[in-house]
């Protein structure tokens, strides 16, 4: 296990974060929303997903809590949600990535003009 | 019919491929993520819930592959880590004289098979062999579900000694539960792969084979006691005397062995365990010595006698054997000490 930087994240981590940055999620709801988030580029299956997410939990970029949706089975379901950590690094990315694009908006406007 | 309850008990059969840890940490919630997303697709039709079963199959090698590699990348830590408890599992162990037993047990195992190899009954010898050999895989299939025990490495040792030294055996008119069986190659091999598929089924994990590997990093030593084996086999063999003179000479080298051995398992301190191999070794192979030294093997076999030797070229060449065998089973030894005085900085 090596340590590996924070950013920048992959796309796969960066959507994770991404979507469990409004309120907490289960794992059913973070495939949905990295989906929709992603226009359909990244669909996780299950084994992928729980693999990140198992990750992300060791590095403490998110943690467990209870399920805040209505579960329909008797069982505790368990949701994630970011820490100050990953909130951190989530903001740090989309720092970088808004950096990113206007470096290279500016770039573009001024060879055009 | 509502295919999902089925699909997701399929599901969980699956997923129980994944190492342990991740399986006892996310399988519960993988499975209700699979439920979830099934039961929406096929709420849409039967291609988009195809395409789930499909995304499914078609990432699962890649995951299986990630996981495993990650849970080995953090055991690979974990033994850095853990090395200061290496102490005190040896204090631990130590107590444990049925532990000894059993790892002690091969040695005598195949000194009396190798005896009853010398009585001239038409294949007594051989079955002899082959029931050794099945005990000493159902002993390192224990072991290794029993989480590696250090006497696995002598059950270890014995079946690679057995199976790489039956590998070109010859049984002309043997039969096995009907099956003749006149050369065996790499057949003899397949019990021993089979062992250790059977502990990774049953443990449904790579941790039996992991725990070897650690159980060798942490202590070098466990590699000149499975190499002990090589040299205990060659020092019990007697090659194809027969003579009943050569008895004597088996039980007390089969005495020998078996105590070093014990003596090795039962001790805590590594520089005991070096000294119990390299007494078991030198006093094996004097008797080995004294043997073909008293024995007149060359009349045996009808050979010329040989002219006679000055005593002290016996001597030297009993030390030049001793100083090369015990070079190569002290190397891991030697190297792991080297590597614990550069990690201290001694």
């Amino acid at each position: 296990m090596k340590n590996q930087p924070t950013t920048p994240l992959t796309e796969a981590t960066f959507f994770i974060l991404l979507s469990l940055s409004p309120a907490p999620k289960h794992g059913y709801a973070i495939m949905k929303e990295v989906k929709v988030l992603s226009k359909g580029r990244v669909i996780f299956s299950t084994g992928t997903l729980y693999g990140a997410l198992r990750r992300l939990l060791e590095q403490g970029w998110i943690k467990r809590v209870s399920d805040p949706e209505p579960n329909p089975t008797d069982r505790e379901r368990k949701a994630y949600t970011l820490t100050e950590k990953g909130r951190k690094i989530a903001n740090a990315e989309i720092e970088r990535l808004r950096s990113l694009v206007a470096t290279a908006e500016q770039h573009t406007s001024e060879s055009t003009s | 019919m509502n295919p999902i309850p089925s699909m997701t008990r399929l599901y969980a059969k699956i997923i129980r491929l994944y190492p342990r840890s991740f399986r006892e940490e996310f399988g519960e919630e993988m499975q209700v993520a699979f439920r979830e997303s099934a039961a929406e697709a096929h709420a849409m039709g039967v291609l988009p819930l195809a395409l789930v079963c499909l995304r499914e199959i078609v990432h699962f090698p890649a995951s299986l592959f990630q996981e495993f590699r990650y849970e080995f990348e953090r055991e690979e830590m974990n033994m850095a880590t853990n090395e200061n408890l290496e102490s005190q599992l040896k204090a631990d162990e130590s107590t444990l004289y049925w532990d000894a037993l059993a790892g002690v047990l091969p040695f005598a195992l195949f000194g009396i098979a190798s005896m009853i190899g010398k009585l001239r009954i038409p294949f007594l010898g051989i079955y002899a062999d082959l029931v050794f050999y099945v005990i000493v895989l159902l002993g390192l299939l224990i072991g290794l579900i029993k989480g590696v025990p250090r006497w696995t490495y002598s059950y270890l040792g014995w079946s690679l000694v057995f199976a790489f030294w039956s590998s070109n055996m010859g049984t002309p008119g043997l039969k096995i539960f009907g099956f003749q069986i006149n050369y065996w190659t790499w057949q003899i091999w397949t019990p021993f792969l089979a062992a250790i598929g059977i502990a990774l089924l049953w443990t449904r994990s790579l941790h039996p084979i992991r725990q070897l590997v650690r159980g060798i990093w942490q202590d070098w030593i466990l590699v000149s006691f499975t190499i002990y084996t090589l040299f205990a086999s060659f020092l019990l063999g007697y090659d194809e005397n027969r003579h009943p003179y050569l008895f004597l000479f088996m039980i007390a080298s089969m005495i020998i062995l078996s105590t070093s051995a014990w003596f090795f398992l039962l001790s805590i301190d590594t520089r005991k365990q070096a000294l119990s191999l390299l007494l078991g070794f030198v006093l094996a192979f004097a008797v080995s010595y004294i043997c073909d030294a008293t024995w007149d093997w060359h009349a045996y076999y009808g050979y010329p006698k040989p002219p006679a030797e000055a005593a002290y070229v016996s001597v030297l060449r009993y030390v030049a054997f001793l100083v090369f065998y015990g070079g190569i089973l002290f190397l891991p030894s030697l190297l792991d000490g080297m590597r614990r005085g550069s990690a201290t900085g001694e």
